[in-house]
Parts: structure tokens; C-alpha cells; sequence
């Protein structure tokens, strides 16, 4: 029997900081009378994430490689870091937006939103770092059950509402789709550990149980689509997008969609990419199924998310609606190197990741901004931006163009290298796909900006924006403009950080 | 002996129920119930692999007891945001909760 | 194959799972679909004591017949008192929606019925609870303390969105 006390607890460091800064937050809360002011709950998260982010990077340079605690049900490991990391720099900018934008009329348990975003995170960051299925499970369900909440934390408005009931309903059947699949996978190998699990995959998949093989691949990967909203299981995004308040919105589009790929790439690399490397015993040959069906599967709902993403954004007129349709084609774009899996295809994704965040994390910022000014979230709030507040008009285009993937933004980098990712592995027509797609995204995009620049605004009062506020969209406009004039820091610094064969390794444990 | 087929059909019979539920249901609390019905056949599922699948074992009644936490968790969640939608339309009729434009 | 008490255990303990959820369907009163789902909760507590899991079949009693379904009554009673279930007006959605389930249930049927698993099983008969006992407090500690977080999670999501508004 293990000693749980001998273990190496420091490894939880990161987790074990949100954790306690989230029970702070808590205890705190109760005491507090009921007028106190709680931003600065949401200052001391942010003091923590920083903590938490000091620890991560710390752990990214682990001279011991991967280690582990109790049967890899929690491990360290450069993928996990790195995914760490955004999910960490994300939140603590989505803290910053929600500490202005929180208004007690509307949301009027705001103590408790700072927690859940802070349990939210937890559980991203325990989906980024385990091998282990029901330690992946619980991080995804905790991530879920603490997004439905906020979704629906404007308690009077019944678009909030909505949103979280229909949020809540589509992620359950989403999760029993999931682990009906994983039951199938469990069955089969016997184990929770995806690495062991990989290990005795291939015997069964020739053992007869190809269909049992199949369908719970299959039926695990349209489960966990919910999270990152791709093709069966998008329809949820716009309405879920428009209802939650908007820091919330930011959070879903960027966190929880980064811990989903997280827990994709991780199921998906581990679990199946041994199989292409199995060989028959009885043929001889080797095996086919990744390099064929569920690379074909992948590509397909890759290809189908960014056509549906893009047309449907380009009729709408709400705001949130578009982005939300915007991130539903990114997540088409981001799904592409998985379906066209090299070496560096996980580095494309943490890229992709990393600029994603900071373009559609300004692009929010200034949303709050601009539709609290207004007090709408019609397309048309956007018009005269421009002149009434040029810093952040050109802050706000260039977060466009960057979710276009125009030149000098980190939006493009990032498109280009999955771009030739693509082309590398011969999938022309998904390349052409993506291409098409784009140019159909800039209508869209292009119409937001025509709005900030052409169009006279009901007011030409210049537009007074919080510091925190303008300090968020300078890291993120900044960080969006140097990764796209200079890439290879980044791409270095990934490639560095990253070590692939990291999540095939069971890995040490002291 | 009862084979593990059996126990994995009622699963697939349990499953299939579940998910015309969801689809097809108008109350919001029975939507919920159907959700439900999906976990309850992966438990089904999960406790006869524990017992007779390739390689069986303890963890796939583990896994069933962490199921049954989140789904219980969940289930209370989903009855609370319903019940603040009561508050402030009156229906929990599925089909009248569309007041965003598709 | 003789019939044995098993097999008659097991029977009726399917039955009362599937008629559970096909009443669930076929039913008038939000209150009758309720309780006819606790009969489905309670089919398959059955089925895990056939199983030697009497552990979860305990639970499942306690948390799926027990506290959901009572939960779900409650709600019932408190937002749609005593109404009947609408019948279906929209007839194509409710023809798509079984066909899709049939197409589903008859898929995995038939992947079942095609495949054959070894008939060997696990010895789990004796300390069944202590070996899940010890696995959690030991390999999987970490899961377990993550599902405490999320109780705590639903518990204070679930007061804040349920709380009536003006209480205080």
C-alpha cells in the first residue's frame, strides 16, 4: 500500500494554490456583510493565478522529466505545463474583465462568481495534467458544473437563464456520451490509466472487438466535442454565448475550449496514436485504423465546423452570437492539425491556442466595454468607435484581423503553420477548406470594422475605459502584434517546452 | 451465468430510451431525468465490465461511484437553473425556452 | 442454458429497468414519469447486486431512487403543479426524435449481439466494499478529493441560482 503521506505533494503546487485561494475567497465571502465591496476577492485570484503560474513555469523545466503521483492519476509533464500556462494567463485576464464588469444589479452573488471561476480553472487545469480517465472526468465535470452556474448567474435575465438550461443540458448528455464510449474502452483493457490502456488497445482491436473499438472511440471524441463546440455538438455555442455575461462568454470561448483540446489531444494522442504503430501479428502489416477512419472522422468535422462556423456568423447581428459562431470556425481550424497529425502538430495546436487567446480575449474586452457604454449588444454599438476612442478602435482591428489570420498578427502565424501542416500530410482539399473558410470570415469580421471606422455612432462622446480594462487590452494587443512579428520566440519557446514523447511515458514517481 | 451481452443490452436499451427523452421530451425536469437514464446504462455498462470484461476489475466500479457523484451534482445544478428559469417565466416547457433567435 | 434464480433475478430486474423508462415515455402526469423512472433506478440497483457490486447497489438506491428522484418530485410539485405533459403537436420532431433512438439502440444491439466476450470473470465476491475502499484512499485520492470540490461546487452554484430573490 502506497504511503500518502511520503508522496510528493509539491508537484500539486499550481492546483494546490487555486484551491486554497478559492477556499480564502469562500470563507471570506460568508463573513463579509453583505455590502462589502468584493472586487478585491477578484484581485487576490489574480495575486494567486500569478502565484500559480510561478509554480507552472517552474515545473516547465523539470530536469526529472515526467513525474507522477499515485498511478498517474495526476502527472507533471510539459503538455500538461504548457496548457497550464494558458489556461492560468487566460483566467487571470478574464478576472480583470469580470472585476469591472460585475455589476451588483445584475449579478447579485458576485462573491461566489469569483469562485467559480477560480474551481473552473481548477478543473481545466486537472484536465490538462492526468493520464488517468476518472481524474480527466472529474476535471471536465467540474469545469462544466461550475460554467453552468455561471452562465446563468444573471438571475433575472432570462436570457442567462436559458443559456445555463440549455448549457446544462447538452453538456449532460454530452458527458453520458463520453463515458458511455470510455465504458466500452474501459471494458476492454481494464484499466483507467490511459497509457495502460493504450498499451492493451491494440490487442483487442485484433482481438475481434474492433467494433467495440470503434464505437467507443467514436462515441468519446463526439462526447468531448461539446467542449470545444465542433461540428455535432455546436448549436449550443451561440445561445449559451449570448445569455452568459460577458467575461463568462470570454471564459467559455477561451479557457474551456483550450481544456477541451486539452483532453482531446491527450485522449487522442495517447490512446490511438499506438494503434497506427501496432503491428498485426497475424498479417504482419501494420494497422490501419488511426491513419484512415478516425483521421478521416477528425478531418471531416473539422472541415464541416469551419463551413458552418463561418456562414452562420455571417448573418447575424448580435455580437456575442457572431464570435460565438467566430469561435465555433476556430475550433474547426484548431481541429485540423489533429486530423493531419506530424511531429510538430501539437505544437501548432499550443500555438494556435496561445494566440487565440490573447486575439479573442481582447476582442471581449473591448465587447464589455463597448456594449456596457451602449447598453446593447447589436453590431451597430461598434459604429464610430473609431472616433471616439482611436487607441481602442486599432486595438479592436487588430484583433480582428488576427482572427482573420491576416499578416503582421499572431492570428496569421498561427493559421499558416496549420496551413502547411495540412499541406505537408497531402490533405489538399482540407487546406482548400480552410483557406475558402477564411476568406468567407472576413465578411464577418470586415463588417465589424466597417462599423468602427464608416459609420457615424449615436455619440461622438470620447469613451472612458477602466485601467485594469486598458491594461488587458494592451497585454493582449501586444502580445497579439509581437508573437506576429516575432514568431519565433514563441514557437521557440514551445518547441523547447515541449517534449511529445512525454505523453506516451508512464513516467517517475518519488 | 448470465452473459455480459444481457447486461450490456439492457445498457443499449436504457441508452436509446435516454436519448429519445432528451430529444423528444417537453419538461424540462424529465429532460433532466433522461440525462439520468444515459449515465445510469454507462454504470450498467461499466459495473458488468468490472466483472466481465477483457480484463476485469475493481476500477470499473470506482469509476461508477464517481459517476454517480457528478451526476447527482448535476442533476441538482440543472434543477436550480430551472428553477430560477420558473421564477422568471413561469413554464419549464422546454419548447417555450427559445426566446433567442436560431 | 437451465434457468436458474439468477437468470429469473435477472429478468425481472431488466424488466423493471427497461418498463421504467418506457413508462417514463408513455406516461401523462410529470409526477407518474418521475416515479416511474425511480422503478428504472430501482431495476438496476438490482442488476449490480447480480453483479456483486452491493456496494453501488446500495448507492444507486440512496442517491438515483432516493435523492434524485425525490429531488425531481419536489420540483415537480413546485414549478409545474399537478399539470399533464402537452401531447406532442410538433409530430415530425417526435417521429425524427424515435427514429434516431431506434437507429441508435439498434446499432449498439447489434454490435452486441454480434460479439462474444470470454465468460471468465473477477473473483469480487468477498470484501467487495473494502477493495473500493482502499483503491479511492489510496490510487485514487486525487479524483476523490477533485468530486468533494465539485459537490461543494453544485451545493453553493445550487443555493445561489435556486435562493428565492428578496429573502433577506
Amino acid at each position: 500500500m502506497t504511503d500518502l503521506l511520503h508522496l510528493n505533494w509539491g508537484l500539486l503546487a499550481p492546483e494546490l494554490t487555486i484551491v486554497i485561494i478559492a477556499t480564502v475567497i469562500t470563507v471570506a465571502d460568508l463573513v463579509m456583510n453583505d455590502k462589502g465591496d468584493r472586487r478585491v476577492f477578484g484581485w487576490i485570484s489574480v495575486i494567486g493565478i500569478i502565484i500559480a503560474i510561478y509554480f507552472t513555469v517552474n515545473q516547465l523545466n523539470n530536469p526529472n522529466g515526467v513525474e507522477y503521483l499515485l498511478n498517474n492519476t495526476y502527472r507533471v509533464d510539459s503538455f500538461g505545463s504548457l496548457f497550464k500556462l494558458i489556461f492560468l494567463v487566460g483566467t487571470g485576464l478574464v478576472f480583470i474583465m469580470a472585476i469591472n464588469y460585475i455589476d451588483k444589479k445584475e449579478i447579485k452573488y458576485d462573491g461566489e462568481m469569483y469562485y467559480l471561476l477560480l474551481t473552473a480553472l481548477l478543473g481545466a487545469m486537472m484536465m490538462a495534467s492526468s493520464a488517468d480517465l476518472i481524474t480527466l472526468y472529474i476535471g471536465l465535470e467540474l469545469l462544466s458544473i461550475s460554467s453552468y452556474i455561471m452562465a446563468g448567474m444573471k438571475k433575472n435575465n432570462l436570457k442567462s437563464n436559458e443559456a445555463a438550461y440549455k448549457y446544462v443540458i447538452i453538456g449532460g448528455v454530452s458527458s453520458a456520451i463520453f463515458l458511455y464510449g470510455a465504458s466500452y474502452i474501459y471494458g476492454l483493457t481494464g484499466t483507467s490509466n490511459i497509457i495502460e490502456m493504450a498499451s492493451r488497445l491494440p490487442n483487442a482491436y485484433h482481438g475481434d472487438y474492433k467494433f467495440y473499438v470503434y464505437l467507443g472511440s467514436f462515441m468519446m471524441l463526439v462526447g468531448l466535442a461539446y467542449k470545444i463546440s465542433v461540428v455535432p455538438n455546436y448549436m449550443w455555442a451561440p445561445d449559451v454565448y449570448e445569455g452568459a455575461p460577458t467575461p463568462i462568454t470570454a471564459f467559455l470561448s477561451v479557457i474551456s475550449k483550450a481544456a477541451g483540446f486539452a483532453i482531446i489531444t491527450r485522449i487522442f494522442v495517447t490512446l490511438f496514436v499506438p494503434l497506427v504503430i501496432a503491428v498485426d501479428p497475424k498479417t504482419n502489416q501494420q494497422m490501419t485504423f488511426f491513419s484512415h477512419e478516425l483521421a478521416l472522422y477528425l478531418a471531416v468535422i473539422a472541415a464541416l465546423t469551419m463551413i458552418v462556423g463561418n456562414t452562420m456568423a455571417l448573418r447575424q447581428t448580435n455580437v456575442k452570437r457572431l464570435l460565438a459562431l467566430s469561435s465555433v470556425a476556430q475550433a474547426g481550424y484548431i481541429l485540423v492539425p489533429l486530423a493531419t497529425l506530424t511531429v510538430v502538430s501539437v505544437n501548432n495546436i499550443i500555438f494556435y491556442l496561445m494566440a487565440y487567446l490573447l486575439m479573442n480575449i481582447g476582442v471581449f474586452t473591448v465587447v464589455t466595454i463597448v456594449n456596457k457604454d451602449a447598453g446593447t449588444e447589436d453590431i451597430r454599438s461598434f459604429a464610430g468607435l473609431y472616433h471616439r476612442s482611436p487607441l481602442l478602435g486599432v486595438a479592436m482591428t487588430f484583433f480582428l484581423m488576427s482572427l482573420a489570420g491576416l499578416p503582421i498578427t499572431a492570428g496569421f502565424i498561427g493559421k499558416f503553420n496549420i496551413f502547411v501542416g495540412a499541406l505537408i500530410e497531402d490533405a489538399y482539399w482540407l487546406a482548400g477548406v480552410m483557406l475558402l473558410t477564411s476568406v468567407i470570415s472576413y465578411f464577418y469580421y470586415f463588417n465589424i470594422v466597417r462599423q468602427m471606422y464608416m459609420r457615424p455612432g449615436h455619440t461622438e462622446a470620447p469613451l472612458r475605459v477602466a485601467y485594469s480594462l486598458q491594461l488587458v487590452i494592451l497585454l493582449t494587443f501586444l502580445g497579439t502584434v509581437l508573437i506576429g512579428l516575432l514568431p519565433n520566440v514563441a514557437l521557440d519557446f514551445i518547441a523547447n517546452n515541449l517534449n511529445i514523447n512525454d505523453m506516451f511515458n508512464l513516467g517517475i514517481t518519488k | 451465468m448470465v452473459p455480459l451481452n444481457a447486461y450490456l443490452a439492457v445498457g443499449a436499451i436504457l441508452f436509446s430510451i435516454g436519448i429519445y427523452g432528451v430529444l423528444s421530451k417537453k419538461n424540462g425536469i424529465i429532460v433532466l431525468l433522461s440525462v439520468e437514464l444515459m449515465l445510469n446504462a454507462v454504470n450498467i455498462n461499466l459495473v458488468a465490465f468490472s466483472k466481465f470484461g477483457l480484463y476485469p476489475n475493481i476500477t470499473g466500479q470506482i469509476f461508477t461511484v464517481f459517476t454517480i457523484t457528478v451526476a447527482a451534482a448535476e442533476a441538482a445544478v440543472g434543477l436550480a437553473i430551472l428553477m430560477a428559469l420558473y421564477r422568471n417565466k413561469a413554464t419549464i416547457n422546454v419548447n417555450e425556452i427559445d426566446i433567442m433567435k436560431r | 442454458m437451465t434457468l436458474t434464480g439468477q437468470y429469473v433475478a435477472f429478468f425481472l430486474f431488466a424488466l423493471m429497468a427497461i418498463t421504467g423508462g418506457v413508462f417514463m415515455i408513455n406516461l401523462n402526469k410529470v409526477i407518474h414519469m418521475v416515479l416511474s423512472i425511480g422503478l428504472s433506478f430501482f431495476g438496476v440497483a438490482g442488476l449490480f447486486v447480480i453483479l456483486h457490486a452491493e456496494y453501488l447497489a446500495f448507492v444507486q438506491v440512496l442517491i438515483y431512487a432516493g435523492a434524485i428522484t425525490i429531488m425531481m418530485a419536489m420540483g415537480t410539485m413546485m414549478t409545474h403543479h399537478a399539470t399533464a405533459e402537452v401531447l406532442p403537436r410538433r409530430k415530425w420532431h417526435t417521429f425524427l426524435a424515435i427514429i434516431s433512438a431506434i437507429t441508435i439502440g439498434g446499432f449498439f444491439l447489434y454490435g452486441i449481439y454480434k460479439i462474444t466476450w470470454p465468460s471468465e470473470m473477477a473473483e469480487l465476491n468477498d470484501n467487495n466494499v473494502m477493495a473500493i475502499g482502499e483503491k479511492i484512499f489510496t490510487n485514487y485520492v486525487i479524483p476523490f478529493e477533485l468530486a468533494s470540490i465539485l459537490l461543494l461546487v453544485a451545493l453553493v452554484g445550487a443555493i445561489v441560482l435556486a435562493k428565492k430573490e428578496g429573502d433577506e
